[in-house]
């Protein structure tokens, strides 16, 4: 089981480079993913958006409990958390069968779980991929997804991160990367390519 | 990179402006630059795409559940300790268990391994088994399979390695290889010696039921998962180990009471759940009678109902049980007495009153074998009188209920002594009181609170006390006719209340079936006649929502025959010109329902005849005018079909005014209000259908206002679950015609969220099946106009599905195979969109069949008499286009 010691050493511990701490993590977003998987399965409906990021602030809030803190200050260590997550959520998806085809699988989707209208679904290793291209050209932009996405973060909580990295934005600016990187993703995954057509490389 | 800064200032500033400005600003922005042009555009489509996607709201932890609830086991094909996995072989709420076999093993011997699911404590389970699996090593017996390991997967999850049984659950095996009552206990007495031996041993199985313990196809029983449900319970206290709570997981039907509780579980609690399954393989049935299979209810039914006797049971509902033997009369003989006592001794409540062990249970089967006295005996009167008293702290409903239960008992005991006693006049005068006291509580209980919205569960629970009731009452009644005379007119009317079809049909033909004997036994009598009058009009409404419109019509024209023959001894009785009115009205449904609208019109005149002189002689009489409002409605629709809308529109405000007047006199009353519901929606399709739709979905929306009251008052009510349904349906459909698309899905998505709830809770309900099949196709044909073909194809095709399941499982109604039809048509438009030539006409084929099949049968409504030639121009249109 993990403890909140040993969550904050192996987060120290990957960001520091070794890889192996990952494994060590792994458990804590799984269980998680698999407590919704089966609320999904069961037809339960919540706040979901939620749970993301109360994931997310626990770990967080694991970590102040110790004195030995290793993290500069809140905010780096939620981008450390939803980096984490990133990488998770994107093994599993690798490990467990997603990406069998193109970006848009037209399987049941999160709609229609929830009981409504059907459509295709994300696929999140394409997501993956699609931003790490994005990443190239739009560095800040790919971080407010990665943030708000897969860290769960509102855009309070993502200035706040982003800022402690000495980026000096506004909460407006981040929602309009956030539209402008939604549409650049949507498209590059929906295409199914490596991004929208004639866009440079 | 400034490109890139150019680009996302672009794509924002675009957004910025007004919709219609945009092409105007980007050109000015990207003059000389096409190729920044088409990606600025592109990305605005994205935009526009992705704002409605669903996944960019949430967050790619729920997106990934999502995907992981769809995915199939990823277990399979991995390797667990030495093991790999092959298959599942099952998958529940505790965890999965999956088929394996040793890696390293030549043999490769195959085991069973159950992997519990996350969420529960590792650690503790890990650690527990770790002491316990000593204790369970030793349990070395031919009928108990081992358990041979254990240990926790990569991610964390405990597993168990239990030994693999092939075979079956033991009441399948019991059944499949039809094994005659003695049968059936000598291997119940073998999985006892098993059981026994355990307790022996020290260890208590604690989950016994049909699915753990498998019968191989040798006819060796084999108990599995031997002590495992201790070792996964939650966290108990040192020292208390006896002392655990009821499991999350467990199968509340076989739980004993103190395990439902979280009382103390010893070995009594085993022979409880032995007990349970003795009922169930001797009967084919639980012992519990429910309305649902939710947890919560079984536990309380566990705890509070007294079961029937399982002879009882045994004739009981032949479709619902797994019934084992043809013969349920001979059946029942053979478990009265010793059985039914041997059985109720093992389940009883209370742990102390059981067999003090699995081993006396067993002998006193064997004893029961041997022609030797039991020891079990029946539960005493005075026992269930102080149960009562005990009880008696609920409230009104759940006193009703006690006494029901309760009474059934007095009766049976009066019943006997009315026949064998020397006293017999003060016998019956007390077993008369007794059935009057039975009789005011079904029929005047109900009533009072059958209109009273949100009284739906304490309804059923009283309609499933009266039902044990009355079957207990039936086998006591003999020859005794005005007896059994009573009991007819209450099966019809639980009936009558019952929601679920199935067992409405089945409670309205227990009824016929006495009311046909009685009316042969004395044909002068007119009370039985006119219970028969009822009881056929019921079965017929029962057949009528399962879809066999000809069963129904069959039914209702029997009704009829019975109602003339009785107005010919009486003509000048209101009551039976009433009653033939709504037997006439009946008629005229099911014939409109089969497309014979001139016929149905015919009927709906003459039931207006007869109703316009009852309500001449008594012209204050509710239910006489709440029926004219009805009929008028009937009239105008019929009128509607032949396309008369000024004569159907008039009928429909009369009708209005009648149901207004009634609902202004008793504004509580569910009935009214829902009368008036339905008004609005016919008034507001008629406005449709004349080409109106403006003044169609105002009606509309105050027919929802009134549904949409309805249903919030009693939310468990399904029949306003699916008023509301309707309604959201129709809106959507006007809201479609008047181009607002938007509003439109929206109302379908609600209609189709709220019919696949109620298809859930009731998978025999064929109405619900057709409601989706049709919501599904109106979905399709929003998209299909608004051009999103991905979509309407999709819609469409569910459509389809739906219908083709409704073919299979209800027999379709011509109104059903209408909406197929049209369903075909919509699906050769969208091919013939998508330039699939020969698929569009394929389509319009199978549309033209539809019709022509229905205009062989003569079933065609007068407004669809185009119809065929229609189709038959689209199939050759489609069909030149596919050369």
């Amino acid at each position: 089981m993990l403890t909140s010691d040993n969550v904050t050493a192996w987060l120290v511990r990957w960001s520091h480079g070794d890889q192996a701490a990952l494994e060590q993590l792994t458990p804590l977003v799984y269980g998680e993913l698999h407590r919704l998987a089966a609320g999904y399965l069961r037809q339960e409906r919540g706040n979901h958006t939620l749970q993301a990021t109360a994931l997310v602030h626990e770990a967080y809030l694991q970590i102040r409990k110790l004195d030995k803190v290793a993290w500069q200050n809140r905010a780096q260590f939620i981008g450390m958390a939803a980096q984490m997550m990133r990488r998770i959520l994107v093994d599993h998806a690798r490990k467990h069968g997603a990406q069998k085809r193109g970006g848009a699988e037209p399987r049941t989707s999160l709609a229609d779980i929830h009981g409504s209208i059907a459509g295709p679904d994300l696929d999140i290793v394409a997501l993956d991929q699609a931003l790490d291209k994005f990443s190239r050209d739009y560095p800040r932009q790919a971080q407010v997804v990665e943030l708000r996405f897969f860290g769960g973060l509102t855009t309070e909580e993502t200035v706040e991160v982003l800022n402690s990295s000495a980026m000096n934005v506004s909460a407006r600016t981040v929602e309009r990367d956030w539209r402008f990187a939604r549409a650049w993703l949507h498209q590059a995954i929906m295409l199914g390519d490596n991004g929208p057509p004639g866009l440079p490389a | 990179m400034p490109t890139n800064e150019r680009l996302e200032d672009l794509f924002l500033l675009a957004l910025d402006q007004d919709p219609g400005q945009r092409e105007l600003f980007l050109a000015h922005q990207c003059d000389g630059d096409p190729a920044l042009l088409a990606q600025i555009r592109a990305l605005l489509a994205s935009d526009k795409e992705a704002a409605s996607a669903g996944f960019w709201t949430s967050s790619a932890l729920e997106v990934e559940a999502a995907r992981t609830a769809q995915q199939p086991d990823a277990r399979i094909g991995q390797a667990l300790g030495s093991y790999k996995i092959l298959n599942v072989i099952s998958s529940g709420g505790m965890g999965t268990v999956y088929l394996a076999a040793r890696d390293d093993d030549e043999y490769h011997m195959r085991v069973a391994i159950k992997v519990i699911k996350r969420g529960m404590d590792t650690d503790l389970i890990v650690r527990r088994f770790r002491t316990e699996r000593q204790i369970l090593a030793q349990l070395e017996h031919p009928n108990i399979a081992r358990l041979l390991d254990g240990g926790a997967t990569a991610d964390g999850s405990p597993y168990l390695v239990m030994e693999y049984v092939e075979g079956q659950p033991i009441d399948q095996y019991a059944d499949d290889h039809k094994l005659s009552i003695s049968e059936r206990l000598g291997l119940f007495r073998t999985v006892c010696a098993a059981v026994n031996y355990a307790h022996q041993n020290l260890v208590i199985h604690r989950d016994l039921k049909p699915s753990n313990i498998f019968v191989t196809s040798g006819g060796v029983p084999k108990l599995l998962d031997f002590g495992i449900a201790k070792l996964l319970s939650p966290d108990q206290t040192p020292g208390a180990n006896e002392h655990t709570l009821a499991l999350p997981f467990m199968t509340p039907e076989y739980a004993s009471p103190e395990q439902v509780r979280g009382e103390p579980i010893t070995t009594v609690s085993d022979v409880y759940s032995l007990g349970v399954l003795l009922y169930r393989l001797l009967s084919g049935h639980a012992p519990y009678r429910l309305k649902t299979r939710r947890p919560e209810e079984i536990a309380q039914a566990v705890c509070d109902q007294q079961p029937g006797k399982p002879s009882t049971a045994a004739g009981r509902d032949e479709s619902g049980g797994t019934s084992h033997t043809k013969d349920s009369g001979k059946l029942r003989r053979r478990l009265r007495g010793d059985l039914d006592n041997i059985v109720l001794m093992a389940i009883r409540k209370e742990p102390d009153r059981r067999y003090a062990s699995v081993d006396l249970f067993s002998e006193d089967i064997r004893r029961h074998l041997d022609g030797l006295p039991v020891a079990a005996h029946q539960d005493t009167l005075g026992y269930r009188a102080g149960k009562f008293v005990r009880r008696n702290r609920v409230g009104v409903v759940a006193a009703i209920l006690l006494l029901l239960s309760l009474l059934g008992g007095i009766i049976g005991t009066s019943w006997q002594a009315h026949v064998a006693s020397a006293q017999r006049a003060r016998a019956e005068r007390r077993f008369n009181d007794v059935r009057k006291l039975a009789n005011s509580i079904l029929f005047e209980f109900p009533d009072a609170i059958a209109n009273i919205p949100g009284t739906l569960a304490a309804r059923q629970l009283i309609l499933k006390r009266a039902l044990e009731y009355l079957d207990s009452l039936a086998q006591e009644a003999g020859d005794d006719r005005p007896l059994k005379s009573e009991l007819a007119v209450a099966y019809n009317r639980v009936g009558t209340l019952t929601w679920d079809v199935a067992a409405s049909l089945d409670t309205h033909r227990k009824a016929v079936r006495i009311n046909e004997s009685l009316v042969k036994a004395e044909p002068a009598n007119r009370k039985y006649r006119e219970q028969l009058f009822d009881s056929y009009n019921s079965v017929g409404d029962s057949l009528k929502d399962k879809n066999d419109s000809a069963g129904a019509l069959d039914s209702y024209r029997k009704a009829m025959s019975v109602m003339e023959s009785l107005l010919g001894t009486d003509s000048n009785s209101i009551e039976y010109q009433k009653k033939l009115a709504d037997a006439f009205e009946r008629t005229g449904i099911i014939l409109e329902l089969m497309g014979q609208t001139d016929q149905a019109l015919e009927c709906h005149f003459k039931a207006a005849d007869m109703l316009r002189t009852a309500l001449k002689a008594g012209p204050k009489d509710i239910e006489t005018r709440r029926a004219v409002g009805n009929n008028l409605l009937f009239i105008a629709r019929g009128q509607a079909d032949n396309g008369d809308y000024k004569a159907a529109l008039e009928n429909c405000r009369a009708a209005w005014k009648t149901a207004e007047a009634l609902n202004a006199q008793d504004p509580s009353n569910v009935v009214y209000q829902r009368d008036l519901w339905v008004n609005d929606l016919r008034e507001a399709s008629l406005l449709q259908k004349e080409g109106n739709p403006a003044g169609a979905l105002a009606k509309y929306r105050s027919a929802y206002a009134y549904i949409d009251k309805l249903s919030g008052a009693d939310p468990g009510d399904k029949g306003h679950r699916r008023g509301l349904a309707i309604t959201y349906l129709a809106m959507g459909d006007a809201l479609q015609e008047l181009k607002r698309n938007g509003q439109a899905l929206e109302y379908y998505s609600k209609a189709i969220a709220i019919s696949q709830a109620l298809l859930a809770a009731d998978p025999n309900k064929g109405e619900t099946r057709g409601d989706l099949a049709n919501m599904n196709t109106h979905m399709g044909t929003l998209f299909l106009n608004s051009g999103d073909f991905a979509k309407a194809a999709q819609f469409l095709e569910k459509g389809r599905l739906f219908f083709e399941e409704t073919a299979q499982r209800d027999r379709n109604d011509a109104g059903m195979e209408r909406d197929q039809a049209e369903l075909h048509a919509r699906l050769g438009d969208l091919n013939l969109k998508l330039k699939r030539w020969q698929a569009a006409r394929d389509s319009y084929q199978d549309s033209l069949n539809i019709w022509l099949a229905l205009r062989r049968r003569n079933l065609l409504r007068r407004s669809d008499r185009a119809k065929p030639e229609e189709m038959a121009r689209a199939v050759t249109q489609s069909a030149a286009h596919a050369k």
